[in-house]
C-alpha cells in the first residue's frame, strides 16, 4: 500500500516545460560546436596533437607575441598568450601544498578565508528577447570592452596547455537593442587536462563595473575583510568530496576549491581554483591585483 | 567558458531519458519545487560541463542519481539553508493517503529519503541501491527499517511497506 501510495505521489512530479527549456538552454551554452570533431581528432592521435601543442609554444616563444592586442584591431580573431613567469609571490606566511591556511599574511596585504560552503546556486536570469539579443564577441573585441586583457599574469605550469586555448574562444554577451551592454558574462577557463574532468582548473569570470552575476558567497557580515595593496577582497575556502559517497560515509577523494571576489579596477571578479596548492591561487591573485 | 565534447543530440537524449528520475530525485530529497529546479538544472550542467564517457546507460543512471543526491546534500549542508525557513512550499495531491505521505516524508531526516526513494519508487533492490550510494547492503538495510519506523510512527495508519 505505502509503495502504491508513494508511486501514484511521485508520479505526477516533473519538471515543468519551462524548467526544461531553460536547463536545455544552460547546457547548449556549453556545448562546443567542433565538440565532435575534436573529440575524434584526440581519439585520432593524442601524440599528433602534443607535437602541435609543442610546435606552438616554440612559434609563439619564436616569434615573441606581445601580451595584448590593442583594442583597435576588434575584428582579429588572435590573442596573444599570458606569462606564465613565477611572478612575485610575496607571501609571508609558510604555506605547504595540500594544507590550508585560513589567515595568509602577506608582504602587501592580508588574506582571511572564510568556509565557503554555499548553496548551490543557478543564475535566475531572464532577457527580455523584444528589447534584448545576443551576441558572440571575438577575444580582441572583449579586451576592447574590458580595457585591459584580465587574464592571470601568473599561471602554474600545470595550465601550460590550457594556456593556448583559454582566452582564444568567442564569448557571449546579452546586449540591449539600444546598442549598450546588459550582461557580461566573460569567462577564462583553465584545465590541468582536457581530457579528465577532474584535472586541477582554474576559471577568471569578469563583470564589467560591478561582480559577476554568480558572486554570492563571501561576503557574511562577520567575516573579517581581506586586502592586497589596500584592495579589498572576500576569499574563500572549500574542501570538495567527489565520488560515490554516502550522506554519512566520506567521499572517495577529496579536491581544495579557493574562491575570490573583488572589484579591481572597475572590473569584477570571481576567480575559482579546483585542486590547486593554496599557495598558487593567492600567486595567481597577485598577478591579477598589482 | 568551458565548452563540453557532448552533442545537441546528446542533450535531447539525457533530458528525455532522465529529467524525470532527476526531478523526482531532487524533489523527494529537498521537499519543494524551487530546490528541485535549482538541483535539476545544476546537475544537468554538471553532466554537461564533466565531459563524461559512460560504459552504459546503468552508470550513467547511477551517475546522475549520486550527483543529484550529492547537490541535496551540498544545499542541507549550506549556511544558507541551515539558517533560512523556507516558505510553506508543500504540494497538494489528489489522495489523503499521497497528502499524508508527503507531509510525513516532510517530516522524515533527509538521510533516509534516498534509501526510501530509490526502494520504494525505482524498485531497486538493497544490493542495488547500495551500490548507487555506495553503501554497504547492512547500512541500506538499516537506513530502510528505520526510515520505516519513523514513517510508521507519523502516518499512523495501516500502511504494507513491503
Amino acid at each position: 500500500m505505502f509503495r502504491k501510495y508513494y508511486k501514484s505521489m511521485f508520479t505526477g512530479i516533473q519538471p515543468d516545460e519551462d524548467l526544461l527549456i531553460k536547463t536545455k538552454n544552460k547546457m547548449h551554452s556549453h556545448i562546443d560546436p567542433k565538440g565532435l570533431s575534436r573529440m575524434k581528432i584526440t581519439r585520432l592521435s593524442t601524440a599528433t596533437a602534443c607535437l602541435a601543442v609543442i610546435a606552438v609554444v616554440a612559434i609563439s616563444f619564436h616569434l615573441g607575441q606581445p601580451k595584448t592586442v590593442s583594442p583597435t584591431s576588434a575584428g582579429s580573431s588572435s590573442m596573444a598568450s599570458t606569462p606564465t613567469s613565477s611572478g612575485n609571490s610575496g607571501i609571508e606566511t609558510v604555506l605547504q601544498n595540500g594544507k590550508y591556511e585560513a589567515v595568509v599574511k602577506l608582504s602587501n596585504g592580508v588574506l582571511n578565508f572564510v568556509d565557503a560552503n554555499a548553496p548551490a546556486t543557478s543564475a535566475k536570469l531572464y532577457f527580455d528577447p523584444k528589447t534584448t539579443h545576443e551576441e558572440e564577441w571575438t577575444p580582441a573585441q572583449v579586451v576592447k570592452y574590458l580595457g585591459k586583457d584580465v587574464r592571470p599574469g601568473y599561471l602554474p605550469t600545470i595550465f601550460s596547455t590550457a594556456e593556448q586555448t583559454a582566452g582564444k574562444t568567442n564569448q557571449f554577451v546579452v546586449m540591449n537593442n539600444d546598442g549598450t551592454v546588459n550582461y557580461d558574462n566573460i569567462s577564462y577557463y583553465y584545465n590541468g587536462s582536457p581530457d579528465d574532468a577532474s584535472a586541477p582548473s582554474l576559471e577568471v569570470k569578469v563583470s564589467k563595473g560591478k561582480l559577476p552575476h554568480d558572486c554570492v558567497i563571501y561576503r557574511a557580515s562577520n567575516q573579517t575583510p581581506s586586502n592586497i595593496n589596500g584592495h579589498t577582497l572576500s576569499v574563500g575556502y572549500e574542501k570538495i568530496g567527489v565520488g560515490l559517497y554516502s550522506e554519512n560515509s566520506s567521499p572517495v577523494q577529496t579536491y581544495d576549491q579557493y574562491s575570490a571576489e573583488f572589484l579591481y579596477d572597475g572590473i569584477g571578479y570571481r576567480v575559482v581554483s579546483k585542486g590547486l596548492p593554496q599557495k598558487e591561487f593567492i600567486k595567481i591573485l597577485l598577478s591579477i591585483i598589482q | 567558458m568551458q565548452k563540453s565534447l557532448h552533442t545537441d543530440d546528446d542533450i535531447e537524449r539525457v533530458l528525455q531519458q532522465y529529467a524525470n528520475l532527476v526531478y523526482r530525485i531532487a524533489y523527494s530529497q529537498t521537499q519543494n519545487r524551487s530546490d528541485a529546479d535549482d538541483i535539476f538544472q545544476e546537475v544537468f550542467l554538471q553532466y554537461i560541463k564533466s565531459n563524461r564517457v559512460f560504459e552504459s546507460s546503468e552508470h550513467e543512471k547511477a551517475w546522475l542519481i549520486r550527483v543529484t543526491i550529492n547537490f541535496c546534500k551540498k544545499l542541507w549542508n549550506s549556511a544558507w539553508f541551515r539558517h533560512t525557513v523556507g516558505f510553506d512550499q508543500e504540494m497538494v495531491f489528489e489522495m489523503p493517503e499521497e497528502n499524508d505521505i508527503s507531509h510525513a516524508l516532510s517530516q522524515l531526516p533527509p538521510i533516509y529519503r534516498s534509501v526510501i526513494y530509490l526502494f520504494y519508487y525505482e524498485d531497486m533492490s538493497i544490493a542495488q541501491v547500495s551500490e548507487v550510494l555506495n553503501m554497504k547492503e547492512s547500512a541500506v538495510r538499516t537506513r530502510l527499517t528505520r526510515a520505516r519506523e519513523l514513517l510508521r510512527t507519523k502516518l499512523k495508519g495501516d500502511y504494507d511497506y513491503v
